[in-house]
C-alpha cells in the first residue's frame, strides 16, 4: 500500500510539473498589451515594468526564474493586476476561506438530504414518491445553479426580504464564523446546495436500487432479519461504497470556487480568481491558481482511490 | 433476478412506515435528528435575531456599488477609475471647484491643501536657466514675465490622518519619489508630460538610460550609400548575435520604433504607409529556411505578379514588434537576424550586409540626473515653488492643481521592494499601507468585498460638535452663505454586480444606482434620475489605406471594403446617419455633429461661459462642414440660427454622393458596380449588447438607404465584439473601421487634437490613412496663411508651440479650423456624445438640480441627507420595504 501511494505522489508530482510548465507557456504566449486608450508616455511606463520584471525575456529563462524564486525563496511571485503588490498566495489563501465556508455548508445541507431522498426513492421504487422525486431531481440537474440563485435571490431577498442578497462583509458580520455571516450566506448555500442534493439523491438512488435487488440481501431475509435492519446493515452499506468516494471528492472539491455564483452573492472568493488572471494577465496569480488547482485534483485522485481500500476491504489497490 | 418478486412480497404494506422504521432504529440516530432540529431552531432564532439591522440615529451613510474595487490608490501608480475612487477620499487637491451661484451656474476655485497659488516668474527668472525650462524661440529668460514659476503657499493646518503635519518637505519628497527613474510609475507622465510638466522631470525621470543607436555606419552623399558595414560574428550564451563592431564584439539589436538607417524613420512608420497586405514589403515567404536571402525574390510584388503560391504569411514586424523592450529594441537571435536579411532583400536591396541599416546597438547610457534638477523645490516648511518645462497660464495651471502627488514617507519606504532593476511600493494597496490626509480615512477593506470610509477627525475641516460628531462648514459662501459641507459620515462602497445593484436600490439599501441603457426608459420621469452630459463623443473611424482594405478584403472577412478610400463615400455616409433617430435607439446618448461637445471651456477661470462649442469659429467651422449657410437671402438669418439647425443628416445629398463614389470607385478599377459590400466594425471591447445590435442595425438601414440608384450593391456592416483594443486594431489593418470615443480635457479644447494628429503623445487611431508628421495644412492666422505638419498644428498651442501664448482670439480660430479640416478628410465621423445617468436615493439630494461641468450637482460636499440611517431604515419599511422611484 505504501509503495502505491509513493508511487501515487511521485507520479503526481510529475504531471503537476508537467501542467504546471505547459500552463506558464500557454499564458505568456497569450498577446499582453498595456491598456486601451493610454497615451504613450503612460504606457511606456507599463512596458518599463514588463522590461524590469523579465517579461522580455525568452520563455525559458522566465521559467527558470520562476521556478528558483520558488525552490529558493518560496516566492510564487506578485500580483500586479488583480490586487496590486499583493503576494498571490497570501492572496489565493485570503480568497480560500470564503469559498472554503459556502461550499462547505452546501454539502453538509445536500449530503443528508440527498441520500435521504435517495433512499426514500429506492425504496418506494416506482412509486408516486419516486416518480415525484425523480421528476424534481431532473429537474434541479438539468437547471444551472445560476438559476436558482437568481430565483432564490428574487424570492427571498426581493419578495420577502428574508436574508440578505449579497454575504456581508467581515466588517459588518464582525467575522467569518459569526451567526451574522452564516445568515448572509444562508442564499448561496442554497444556490449550490440544489444541484448538489440532486446529484446525490439520483446516484444513491440508483446504487440503493441495486443492492436491494441482489442476492445477498435475499440471504439477509431469509436469516431473519427484517426488511428495515437488511436495508441499513447491509444494503445501504453496500450501497456507500461508490457514494462515499463522491462525497470524500466533493469535500475536496469545496476549495475550487464557484464562478457565478460567487459573482452573484459577491463572495470574495477563489473563482473570479481564476478568470480575472487571465483576463488581465496577471502572470503570477494564474500559475499560483493553476499549481493549486492541478494538485487539489490530482490529491482528490489519489485520496478517492486509496479510500476504496478503506471503505471496503475487498479492494486491495497495488497488490496482485 | 429470480428472486426479485420474492423480495418485493416482503415489502410492508405500509412503505412510509417502513422508511421511517429503517430511520428510527436506533437511539443514536433519534438523538441526531434531535440535535439537528435544536440546531435548525436555534439558528433561526439567530438569524431573526442578527437579520434585523441596527442603525444609528447620527449616520449619515453614503453607500455606493462597484463591480471591482480598486487595489492600487497610490497617486504614482493608480491605473484604473476604481482605484481613482479610493483616492479621492484619502487625498484633497490643493484647489479644488465648487458653486458660488448656483441659480446662474457660477462656479469658484476653493483653495484646500494650498492656501494660494501665484505666478511668481518674474520674481525668479533665475529658475528659468537653472532648470532649463522651454523658451519660445527668441525669448530670453529675463524678457519672460509669467507663466513658469509658481508658488504654492501650502495650508498649514493640513495633517496626516495620524495627525503628523504635512510640510513642504513632504510634497519635495513625493515628487522625487514620483519621478524616480528605478520605480518607473504609471502616474509619473502627467509630471513630465503635458503642459504642467515639471521643469526637468523628463530628464531625471530617464536618468541612466540605455541609450541605442548605430554608430558605426557612415553615410557617404557622393555615392548616396552608407559604408563600414560589419559581418555577424559569433552568438554569445544568451542566444544573441553579436558583430565586430570598433574591434569589441557587440550585441546586436533591432528596432522597429526607433529612426534606423535603413529607412530614416521607424520601421513602423514605414510598415503603417506599405507594410499591409499580402504583398506587404514587411511579409516574406515562409520556406522552412529564410536564412538564406538570395532564395528570396527581390521584390515581393513581383513575385505576387508573377502568381507564384508561395505563402506570404511571415510579417516581420508583426512578429518581432510585441518583443521589443521598455527602449523599443530587441537583442538579435539567429532567427531574428535572418528575418531582417530576408525584410533587406524584400526592400530591393541586393547587399548581404544591408542588415546592418537596420541594427543598432549599446552605444552607453545617459547621464545620471540629481533631482535638484527638478523644478520642484522647498522655500520655506509651508512653501514650494514649480517650475513648469513650458509656459502656462496661471488659470491652467489651476486645473492641474486638482490633485496632489503626495505620499506618506515612512509607509512608502517600507513598502518598497526591487525586483530586477525595478523598485516598487505597496504603499496604498491597503488599510496598513493607506495614510489619508483627505477627508475620509478607510476604517476598513476587505479585498474584492467591501470598503468603508469613516471622517477623518485630523482632517483640517472638521470641528467637534457637542454631540460629539464631527461638523464641517465651508470657508467660502455658496449661494451668499456659507454652507455644511461633508454632511456624509461615512461612506460604503460595496462589490456587486449590476443586477444586484438595481434590488439593493430598491430596498433601500445603497443610495446611487446607474440603471442599464434599456431599462432608462422606467424610470426616465423619475425625480432622482440625474443625466450628466459627457465630453466624449463616439464616431467611427475609418482605415482608408487601399492596400490594407484590399488585404481585410482578403482576410479579414470583408468583401469590398476598398469603397472606404473613397472620400465621397464616407462622406455619404456620415451625411445618411439620421443621428437624431440613431440616439434614440438606445438610452444615454445625444447627437454629435462635432469632434468637441458643448462641455469645452477656452477660458474656464476668467468666464464660466466661455464655452468652445459656442464660439463664431467653432459654429461656422459646423456650418462649413454640412455646407449650411446664412444670411441675406440664405435659409438661416444668423450663424447662430444656423448652427443650431445642423442635424448631420441630408439623405439627398447622401444619395447623390454615394452614386459619384460608385462612379470614381468603378473608374478607379477598385469595385465592381453592384457588388455586395461587407464591412466589419470593431465595435466594442466587451460582448455586444442588444443595444450594439440596434445601433449597428440603424446603420444598415441608414447606409443602404443612401446607397439606392448609386449603383453599389448591398451593404452589410458587421458590429465585432470582444476586441481588446479596438482603437489599434483599425490602424493596424484588423477592422476596416472603428467605433469609439475620444474625450476629456474640457478646460484646454486647444490640445485636443493631438489625439488625431500627434502620433508622437497617442496611437493615431487614423494613422493608416495618413501621416500627420509629414502631410502639411494651410490655416489662416490672423488673417496669414501658415502652412505646418498636422501634428504641428496639433501642439501648436501646447507647451513651447508657436501659439500657445497668443491669444484667445488666434487660437480659436486655429482650433476650429483644425476641427474643421480634419473632419473634412472623413477619416472620421462623429455620431454621438455619451451621457451618464444615474438615480439618486431619496435618502438624500444633491445641492442642486443643474449639472454643472465644473462642480457637477455640488458632489459629495455638499450633498443633504433628508434622513439620517436609522430613519431610513423606518421609512423603507414603512414603504413595505421596497421603493418605488418609477
Amino acid at each position: 500500500m505504501a509503495k502505491y501511494v509513493i508511487k501515487r505522489l511521485l507520479l503526481m508530482i510529475f504531471t503537476l510539473f508537467i501542467i504546471s510548465t505547459i500552463c506558464f507557456v500557454l499564458i505568456r504566449a497569450l498577446p499582453m498589451t498595456p491598456p486601451e486608450g493610454s497615451n504613450e508616455s503612460a504606457k511606456q511606463a507599463i512596458l518599463d515594468r514588463w522590461d524590469a520584471l523579465g517579461y522580455n525575456e525568452p520563455l525559458l529563462v522566465q521559467f527558470g526564474i520562476y521556478l528558483k524564486n520558488i525552490f529558493t525563496k518560496f516566492d510564487f511571485g506578485t500580483s500586479w493586476y488583480v490586487s496590486h503588490m499583493k503576494p498571490v498566495t497570501e492572496l489565493l489563501f485570503q480568497r480560500l476561506l470564503p469559498t472554503v465556508l459556502v461550499n462547505l455548508y452546501s454539502l453538509l445541507l445536500s449530503i443528508p438530504i440527498g441520500i435521504g431522498l435517495g433512499c426514500l426513492a429506492a425504496i418506494k421504487k416506482n412509486k408516486w414518491q419516486d416518480h415525484l422525486i425523480s421528476t424534481v431531481v431532473m429537474l434541479f440537474v438539468s437547471i444551472p445553479s445560476y438559476v436558482y440563485a437568481f430565483l432564490v435571490q428574487y424570492f427571498l431577498f426581493f419578495k420577502l426580504g428574508w436574508f440578505p442578497q449579497t454575504i456581508y462583509s467581515l466588517e459588518d458580520a464582525g467575522g467569518w464564523f459569526t451567526g451574522k455571516m452564516l445568515y448572509s450566506m444562508v442564499l448561496p448555500i442554497l444556490a449550490l446546495s440544489f444541484g448538489e442534493i440532486a446529484g446525490l439523491c439520483r446516484f444513491t438512488r440508483a446504487e440503493l436500487t441495486e443492492t436491494l435487488t441482489s442476492d445477498y440481501m435475499l440471504l439477509a431475509r431469509t436469516k431473519g432479519l427484517t426488511r428495515a435492519q437488511a436495508t441499513t446493515r447491509h444494503a445501504l452499506k453496500n450501497a456507500m461504497v461508490p457514494i462515499l468516494p463522491m462525497i470524500i471528492s466533493s469535500f475536496i472539491g469545496i476549495m475550487s470556487g464557484a464562478m457565478v455564483i460567487e459573482q452573484i452573492f459577491s463572495i470574495p472568493g477563489v473563482g473570479q480568481l481564476f478568470l480575472q488572471s487571465v483576463v488581465q494577465r496577471d502572470y503570477d496569480l494564474f500559475m499560483i491558481d493553476s499549481i493549486f488547482y492541478t494538485f487539489v485534483g490530482l490529491l482528490a485522485g489519489i485520496v478517492v482511490d486509496i479510500s476504496y481500500g478503506f471503505i471496503d476491504p475487498r479492494i486491495r489497490m497495488g497488490e496482485k | 433476478m429470480g428472486y426479485f418478486p420474492i423480495l418485493l412480497k416482503n415489502v410492508p404494506a405500509s412503505g412510509t412506515k417502513y422508511f421511517m422504521e429503517v430511520f428510527s432504529m436506533t437511539k443514536i440516530t433519534k438523538r441526531v435528528i434531535s440535535a439537528a432540529l435544536v440546531v435548525m431552531m436555534l439558528a433561526s432564532v439567530c438569524f431573526a435575531a442578527v437579520g434585523c439591522n441596527k442603525s444609528q440615529g447620527t449616520e449619515y451613510t453614503y453607500k455606493a456599488y462597484s463591480t471591482a474595487l480598486g487595489t492600487n490608490w497610490n497617486p504614482h501608480t493608480w491605473e484604473t477609475n476604481a482605484d481613482d475612487t479610493i483616492l479621492s477620499y484619502l487625498s484633497s487637491p490643493f484647489v479644488d471647484l465648487s458653486i458660488k451661484n448656483s441659480t446662474t451656474g457660477e462656479y469658484q476655485w476653493v483653495y484646500e491643501m494650498a492656501t494660494s497659488i501665484t505666478d511668481v516668474t518674474e520674481a525668479n527668472q533665475g529658475d528659468l536657466t537653472k532648470y532649463a525650462v522651454s523658451l519660445p524661440e527668441g525669448q530670453t529668460a529675463d524678457q519672460t514675465k509669467a507663466g513658469y514659476v509658481f508658488e504654492i503657499k501650502l495650508n498649514e493646518k493640513a495633517a496626516w490622518e495620524n495627525g503628523q503635519k504635512i510640510t513642504a518637505d513632504d510634497y519635495i519628497y513625493s515628487m522625487e519619489q514620483l519621478l524616480n527613474p528605478k520605480m518607473r510609475n504609471y502616474r509619473a507622465n502627467l509630471y513630465y508630460n503635458g503642459e504642467s510638466a515639471v521643469a526637468g522631470g523628463l530628464a531625471y525621470y530617464n536618468s541612466e538610460a540605455p541609450i541605442y543607436a548605430n554608430d558605426w555606419l557612415t553615410y557617404n552623399e557622393t555615392e548616396e550609400m552608407y559604408e563600414g558595414h560589419v559581418a555577424e560574428g559569433t552568438t554569445n550564451g544568451d542566444g544573441n548575435v553579436t558583430a565586430n563592431i570598433n574591434g569589441k564584439d557587440e550585441v546586436i539589436y533591432f528596432s522597429f520604433s526607433q529612426e534606423v538607417p535603413f529607412f530614416g524613420a521607424t520601421a513602423e512608420f514605414i510598415y503603417d504607409d506599405y507594410g499591409y497586405g499580402p504583398a506587404g514589403y514587411f511579409n516574406i515567404p515562409y520556406t522552412g529556411d529564410t536564412s538564406d536571402p538570395t532564395k528570396l525574390p527581390a521584390y515581393v510584388s513581383n513575385v505576387a505578379e508573377e502568381g507564384e503560391e508561395a505563402v506570404w504569411v511571415q510579417d516581420v514586424l508583426v512578429k518581432w514588434s510585441g518583443e521589443e523592450n521598455a527602449y523599443g529594441v530587441i537583442a538579435a537571435t539567429p532567427e531574428l537576424l535572418s528575418d531582417m536579411k530576408a525584410l533587406a532583400t524584400n526592400f530591393g536591396d541586393d547587399n548581404e550586409l544591408a542588415w546592418n541599416e537596420f541594427a543598432i546597438r549599446l552605444t552607453g547610457y545617459g547621464d545620471k540626473v540629481e533631482y535638484d534638477k527638478v523644478g520642484c523645490y522647498k522655500v520655506d516648511d509651508y512653501t514650494i515653488r514649480y517650475v513648469t518645462q513650458s509656459y502656462i497660464d496661471l488659470n491652467y495651471f489651476l486645473t492641474s492643481c486638482t490633485s496632489t502627488w503626495l505620499v506618506y514617507k515612512d509607509l512608502y519606504e517600507a513598502g518598497k521592494t526591487t525586483t530586477g532593476d525595478l523598485v516598487t511600493t505597496n504603499y496604498g494597496t491597503s488599510k496598513e499601507t493607506s495614510m489619508s490626509y483627505g477627508t475620509y480615512k478607510m476604517q476598513s477593506l476587505q479585498d474584492a468585498k467591501q470598503v468603508v470610509f469613516v471622517q477623518n477627525e485630523k482632517w483640517y475641516g472638521f470641528e467637534e460638535a457637542e454631540d460629539g460628531s464631527l461638523i464641517s462648514y465651508t470657508n467660502f459662501e455658496v449661494d451668499g452663505e456659507k454652507r455644511q459641507q461633508y454632511q456624509t459620515t461615512k461612506v460604503v462602497i460595496d462589490v456587486m454586480d449590476d443586477n444586484a445593484a438595481k434590488n439593493a436600490f430598491l430596498k433601500g439599501e445603497i443610495t446611487e444606482w446607474s440603471p442599464a441603457a434599456d431599462e432608462l426608459s422606467t424610470y426616465s420621469y423619475s425625480d432622482q434620475l440625474y443625466r450628466v452630459d459627457e465630453t466624449y463623443t463616439m464616431s467611427f473611424f475609418f482605415n482608408t489605406n487601399e492596400t490594407a482594405l484590399k488585404n481585410m478584403d482578403t482576410t479579414k472577412g470583408n468583401a469590398n471594403s476598398v469603397v472606404l478610400t473613397n472620400e465621397n463615400f464616407r462622406k455619404a455616409f456620415s451625411l445618411a446617419v439620421d443621428r437624431a433617430e440613431f440616439v434614440t435607439a438606445t438610452q444615454g446618448y445625444k447627437p454629435a455633429y462635432s469632434l468637441m461637445n458643448e462641455l469645452y471651456f477656452y477660458d474656464v477661470y476668467n468666464d464660466p461661459t466661455s464655452m468652445y462649442r459656442s464660439t463664431d469659429e467653432a459654429m461656422q467651422a459646423i456650418c462649413n462642414l454640412y455646407g449650411v449657410e446664412y444670411g441675406e437671402g440664405k435659409a438661416y438669418a444668423t450663424l447662430e440660427d444656423a448652427y443650431k439647425s445642423i442635424t448631420g443628416y441630408n439623405l439627398t445629398e447622401a444619395k447623390a454622393l454615394m452614386k459619384t463614389a460608385c462612379d470614381e470607385l468603378v473608374a478607379a478599377g477598385l469595385y465592381t458596380a453592384g457588388a455586395d459590400i461587407k464591412i466589419k466594425i470593431g465595435w466594442a471591447k466587451g460582448a455586444l449588447t442588444s443595444d450594439d445590435q440596434k445601433q449597428a442595425s440603424l446603420m444598415n438601414k441608414y447606409i443602404n438607404a443612401a446607397i439606392e440608384g448609386s449603383g453599389f450593391g448591398t451593404i452589410t456592416l458587421e458590429p465585432i465584439g470582444n476586441i481588446e483594443d479596438r482603437y489599434s486594431a483599425v490602424p493596424e489593418g484588423e477592422y476596416a473601421i472603428g467605433y469609439g470615443a475620444w474625450g476629456g480635457a474640457a478646460f484646454y479644447p486647444f490640445r485636443n487634437f493631438q489625439v488625431y494628429m500627434d502620433p508622437a503623445e497617442y496611437d493615431i487611431n487614423e494613422a493608416a490613412n495618413y501621416d500627420p508628421t509629414v502631410d502639411t495644412l494651410t490655416l489662416k492666422v490672423n488673417g496669414e496663411d501658415v502652412t505646418m505638419t498636422w501634428q504641428a498644428w496639433s501642439r501648436s498651442m501646447v507647451g513651447t508651440g508657436v501659439y500657445a501664448a497668443a491669444d484667445f482670439a488666434t487660437k480659436l480660430a486655429i482650433t476650429a479650423q483644425l476641427e474643421e479640416a480634419f473632419l473634412k478628410t472623413y477619416y472620421r465621423i462623429p455620431l454621438c456624445a455619451t451621457t451618464i445617468c444615474s438615480m439618486l436615493s431619496y435618502q438624500c439630494s444633491y445641492y442642486t438640480e443643474t449639472y454643472n461641468i465644473m462642480y457637477g450637482f455640488g458632489g459629495l460636499r455638499l450633498m443633504k441627507y433628508e434622513y439620517n440611517d436609522a430613519d431610513w431604515a423606518k421609512y423603507v419599511a414603512d414603504q413595505g420595504g421596497t421603493l418605488n422611484y418609477e
